[in-house]
């Protein structure tokens, strides 16, 4: 029964981001929105998986692909959705887009590997004020190849710091394949710094959960610093304007059978209750649309 | 006093009043004290708010942003002013603009000190001037003092009162030299009158501003070379030049201080170190173009370091950076030309 | 080449020198030998010499402090001096410590120009041209000034003011009392002395008289009449003076010069003779009759040899309706030029300036200026004679055929007295023989030694001339020159006969070693008066 609900509970976050991504392609095509976006459709679980582990009070960094991470977060889509569109409800006031969130503790910005220094300070600036807070930080394969994630992890450990690193691995940076950007070990990468890290290679919700757990456990402990390196798969492109031409179909359908977000669903016992879940989450959905459109466009 | 000891006493006095400052850099600990000695001794007294940091610029800008996102005011000292172009990304793509893309969710007090300039014969890579890539960056003050500006009260207000990123630019050639701050309006040779605010711009001048051939804006260690210059003009040619010298240089620049003086003299004179191109003396002609037009009677003339690398032996630096003799020179060309 | 040219040790006492001047500017040319400067030590000068040649670039101004070891100037093949070395201060590390007089190059050569001393320049920063010329004009108006005042405090110590307190009492006394004045002359010159004033010897004040003053300079032989009360914030007056009796002068400033002589009852002040004009200047040889008036509520200038008849009358201010209503309130200063005639009763209006040598007719009310030489007369005074009428450039026969008629007239008084005196018409000139006193009056055109004067051994030789080219005179000889009119030689009651005849003729001689007696002389005449029927 807890599992149940437990799994319900996840699910409706994981199908609210997955909706929500899929609306805005949708939005898009229909000339709604400006700009791009950067969906995460097959990522769900990790969003969910280490937002809802984490303590409440934790502080949030991530990149370009915020968006689950937010919802995740925030239970706002009406904020994003705002943002997005320019809107005066935007939770930055149309300023920041897609990338450039700031929602309470929750900061994205959109050039790759810069936010982590600026996560490491903030652990910092949390560990001298003897807040007891952790900060994770969100970043993906292709961010490997900035120098300053080196930078902080060698800080953070250096320093004991209470961060989170969590890495993302879709496999692709942008259309890049993993193997052709990142030599050597990716955990190896965080030991070799001293800091914990934890390789999560499931599809199971809670299995990743679990792996969360303890890594928040570890962190919080001394406080030292953690890694986590998760795999997954985006099954959108990097991009609103990406065709994922350097793909196979074959590779996407592999893929498609380990998504943690389907395999959730079908694990749900009460199809009824995830029905209606899912209907609630789309009427809201809806109602966030209506709601947005009719906002004015944000102050100048 | 010497104005590295000024440093040193105001650095001090920071940390003793403002628990949330924490001062960052390489080497700054004790007993080094910092490359140039600025931060000595202070890690003994305060020894969990002096903290000494690996050799990783680009991201202790960030490190800094991050610290000062969360309500502490980070010091952070970049040994070098050359080594600013490794904290440009974080300068430029997180701590200036959060506060703006955030909608003012965050404020980013983040200060940032480091010694620019040449003289001292270190090379092309350790005696550069580059304001000018800070000056572009919207979202952040630059400061830049001269041995006249009240380092004390300046620090005390950009550490403590500001909100935005600060980058305050000292001149390595100033370290060695005293405070020479105005007392009643006088200085050595010089009348002196101050702009009021937290950023004062001084106007210097050798007659009691009773005339002039020139405004000659200037900076931070440019200021002794110039007045030096000014005083020969004076002594050789009876040639008077008003000496303008801000404090806040940006972002963006506001010209106001040089009104009063330009209406003296109609002549525009900028003297810098940083290279001449695209750099502060333009951003002060364009601005002075636009807004003083009817002011200015003669060609604007910008006195800076040829768009060169700078050489490390002395004889050579000396002929790309600008030092009293071609200041004296351009300037009395300039005005005994174009009168 | 170059070749720098330091201090050397001139002596073992001092620590600094004062490079005092400089012989040479920045980029001259300098021989091998030449001296370049001069260099002041605290007790001597000291010159350096070139000790080659080489165009000159001084890194020292003048008036600086240089201690031994800097390096003062340079000698080079270059006539430009590079720009660098200007700035460079290390070479010499005593001046950049020291606080010297900076000033530009053009002040410093303006000031050797005008014979400024910077040091004397007061104010901060850096001396420029102007500055200097600004310096040197109010020097020249300060100048002026002193000059002006020192007229009356001439030769005044700050410590030989007259104190306060002793004023005051002489104020009080003058009031009601009158014991001041009414002492001795020896004793009142005592106490003025012993006060603070200057007086010289001989002076004299005559009964009930007194001087007020802040400053008194009075010069040997002048004579204060009786119940003559002199108030002035500062005097100086000249040598043998004769001032009549009841007088009452009052005015800010006196200044008057030797041999003035004034007649009883004249009146200076009266009215605003207080202010900052109220100034009174005399010049020598000046006469002032009885009963006029001089108001001093602005400067009255009277110049030498000027004669104020017998109740002249010159007024320096002129107001009573209301300048409102639109009348009319004068204050001006009156200028009276060497030699002029004010006539009797005359009347001078503020503001009016006579011109030397005018003269001003009996009567008349003066209020436009007069054209020196010129005669003006009526009310309102207009011109009889235009200017330049006089002095008139008589010829000698003509002046000859005066002194001739003036001889005459001396015989007659000679005779008068019940002398011999005869008239003598020679062709050289004129000769007047005094018998009894056996004195002769020779009058030549021109004198020269060994001339003849005449025969006969006289006691005395008084003789008159244009040209006086007598080298050495003998003890009984004395020459009246016409031209410069000076007496020389021995004066005695015998050149005074000859000085009388022709002062009264308006011809007047200095020196002048006596004054008229206070009381009118009785001569004891030898025989009774004749009268015609």
């Amino acid at each position: 029964m807890h599992q149940e609900e437990a799994k319900l509970n996840l699910y409706s976050k994981m199908f609210l981001i997955r909706s929500f991504e899929k609306r805005l392609f949708d939005l898009f095509k229909k000339g709604k929105l400006f700009g791009t976006t950067h969906g995460c459709i097959g990522q769900e679980a990790v969003a969910v998986s280490v937002v809802s582990t984490l303590p409440k009070d934790t502080i949030y960094f991530s990149n370009h692909r915020c968006h689950g991470h937010f919802l995740a977060y925030s239970d706002r889509p009406d904020l994003l959705l705002a943002e997005l569109m320019g809107k005066k409800g935007g939770v930055c006031a149309g300023r920041g887009g897609s990338q450039h969130l700031c929602y309470k503790d929750f900061f994205t910005n959109g050039v790759q590997g810069g936010i982590v220094p600026v996560a490491t300070g903030i652990a910092l600036a949390e560990k001298l004020k003897k807040s007891g807070r952790t900060v994770c930080v969100f970043i993906g394969d292709g961010t490997l190849g900035q120098g300053v994630v080196y930078e902080s992890m060698n800080m953070a450990s250096l320093w004991s710091l209470p961060i989170l690193f969590v890495l993302e691995n879709n496999q692709y940076a942008m259309s890049t394949f993993v193997r052709n950007a990142v030599a050597g070990s990716i955990t190896a990468r965080a030991e070799a710094f001293g800091i914990r890290s934890w390789d999560i290679v499931t599809s199971d919700v809670f299995a990743m959960c679990q792996t969360v757990q303890k890594a928040c456990d570890y962190i919080a402990e001394e406080p030292r610093p953690g890694f986590l390196a998760f795999e997954t798969y985006r099954f959108c492109g990097h991009s609103k304007s990406d065709e994922c031409h350097y793909r196979t179909a074959a590779e996407v359908q592999t893929w498609a059978e380990k998504d943690a977000f389907e395999i959730l669903q079908t694990s749900i016992k009460d199809k009824g209750k995830r029905e209606l879940i899912e209907q609630q989450c789309l009427n809201r959905l809806e109602e966030v649309v209506r709601e947005v459109e009719a906002m004015p466009f944000a102050d100048v | 006093m010497y104005i590295s000891e000024a440093i040193n006493k105001v650095l001090f006095e920071l940390l003793t009043t403002n628990p949330e400052v924490y001062l960052m850099g390489e080497d700054i600990e004790s007993p080094y004290g910092g490359a140039f000695k600025i931060t000595k001794n202070l890690s003994e007294q305060f020894k969990s708010r002096v903290i000494n940091t690996p050799i990783s610029e680009s991201s202790l800008v960030g490190v800094a942003s991050g610290m000062a996102m969360r309500g502490l005011r980070p010091v952070l000292e970049i040994m070098f002013g050359d080594f600013m172009t490794l904290g440009m990304d974080q300068l430029v793509n997180h701590a200036s603009k959060f506060h703006y893309m955030y909608n003012g969710q965050v404020d980013v007090p983040m200060f940032i000190r480091t010694p620019m300039g040449g003289r001292r014969g270190y090379g092309p890579t350790h005696s550069q001037t580059l304001e000018k890539l800070l000056l572009g960056i919207p979202g952040i003050k630059v400061l830049a003092l001269s041995q006249r500006h009240s380092f004390h009260d300046i620090y005390i207000h950009a550490v403590t009162k500001e909100k935005c990123p600060v980058i305050l630019i000292e001149n390595k050639a100033l370290y060695s030299m005293r405070q020479e701050l105005p007392e009643n309006g006088r200085s050595g040779d010089f009348f002196i009158t101050e702009s009021a605010g937290p950023y004062p711009c001084l106007t210097l001048s050798l007659n009691n501003f009773v005339s002039a051939d020139a405004t000659v804006v200037t900076y931070g260690g440019m200021l002794p070379l110039v007045e030096k210059a000014a005083t020969q003009l004076c002594l050789d040619e009876e040639i008077f030049v008003e000496i303008v010298v801000p404090s806040l240089l940006g972002v963006p620049l506001d010209i106001n201080w040089v009104e009063a003086s330009l209406r003296r003299t109609g002549r525009l004179v900028i003297v810098e170190e940083g290279t001449q191109s695209f750099g502060f003396g333009s951003e002060v002609a364009a601005l002075a173009c636009s807004k003083y037009f009817k002011l200015l009677k003669y060609p604007v003339i910008r006195i800076a370091a040829a768009d060169s690398p700078i050489p490390c032996a002395r004889h050579l630096e000396n002929l790309v950076l600008p030092n009293e003799a071609n200041i004296y020179q351009e300037l009395k060309w300039g005005i005994l030309n174009d009168s | 080449m170059t070749h720098d040219i330091l201090v050397p040790r001139i002596n073992s006492n001092d620590d600094s020198y004062i490079l005092v001047e400089w012989e040479f500017s920045a980029g001259d040319f300098v021989k091998e030998g030449d001296v370049l400067c001069v260099i002041e030590t605290s007790k001597s000068t000291f010159e350096i010499h070139a000790e080659e040649s080489g165009y000159i670039h001084i890194f020292v101004h003048e008036h600086s402090k240089i201690k031994e070891g800097d390096a003062i100037c340079r000698l080079s093949k270059e006539k430009e001096m590079p720009l660098n070395e200007k700035f460079d201060l290390s070479r010499n590390p005593s001046l950049a410590s020291d606080k010297q007089i900076k000033a530009t190059k053009k002040a410093i050569e303006t000031a050797r120009d005008l014979g400024v001393d910077l040091g004397k320049m007061m104010g901060d920063g850096i001396i420029s041209q102007k500055d200097v010329e600004a310096f040197a004009q109010s020097q020249n108006v300060e100048d002026k000034k002193q000059q002006e005042v020192s007229f009356v405090t001439f030769k005044m110590d700050r410590d030989r003011i007259i104190n306060d307190e002793f004023l005051k009492e002489l104020l009080k006394d003058l009031g009601d009392r009158r014991e001041f004045a009414s002492l001795p002359s020896q004793k009142k010159i005592e106490i003025y002395r012993d006060k603070g004033a200057l007086i010289g010897e001989d002076v004299k004040f005559e009964r009930g008289s007194c001087i007020i003053s802040q400053f008194m300079d009075i010069g040997a032989g002048t004579v204060f009449g009786e119940n003559s009360v002199f108030q002035s914030k500062a005097m100086k007056i000249g040598r043998m003076c004769r001032f009549g009796d009841q007088l009452r002068v009052a005015s800010t400033l006196l200044d008057i010069g030797d041999l003035l002589f004034t007649d009883n009852g004249i009146k200076i002040g009266e009215g605003g003779e207080w202010g900052p004009e109220s100034i009174l200047k005399i010049g020598d040889s000046c006469f002032i009759g009885e009963e006029c008036m001089i108001n001093t509520s602005r400067t009255v200038t009277i110049g030498n040899e000027v004669c104020l008849a017998y109740g002249a009358k010159i007024f320096t201010h002129n107001f009573w309706q209301p300048v409102l209503d639109g009348y009319a309130a004068l204050f001006n200063p009156v200028k009276i030029n060497d030699g002029s005639v004010i006539g009797v009763n005359v009347v001078i209006m503020p503001g009016v300036e006579v011109g030397a040598g005018s003269s001003v007719l009996t009567n008349s009310l003066l209020a436009t200026n007069v054209p020196s030489g010129s005669v003006y007369a009526g009310i309102p005074a207009m011109m009889i004679k235009p200017a330049g009428s006089y002095p008139i450039n008589l010829s000698y026969d003509e002046r000859e055929k005066m002194i001739y008629k003036i001889f005459e007239s001396l015989a007659e008084d000679l005779s008068f007295k019940g002398d011999d005196a005869q008239v003598l018409q020679e062709k050289e000139g004129v000769k007047l023989i005094w018998r009894n006193e056996n004195t002769v009056f020779v009058y030549r055109r021109r004198l020269k030694s060994g001339d003849d004067l005449g025969a006969g051994a006289f006691k005395r030789w008084v003789l008159l001339t244009f040209e006086n080219v007598l080298e050495d005179l003998k003890d009984a000889i004395t020459v009246f020159d016409l031209s410069k009119k000076e007496v020389n030689g021995k004066q005695d009651e015998y050149s005074d006969e000859l000085r009388e005849a022709l002062r009264k003729r308006g011809i007047r001689f200095k020196p002048i070693l006596w004054r008229y007696k206070r009381r009118a002389q009785w001569i004891d005449l030898p025989m009774p008066l004749k009268f015609e029927k």
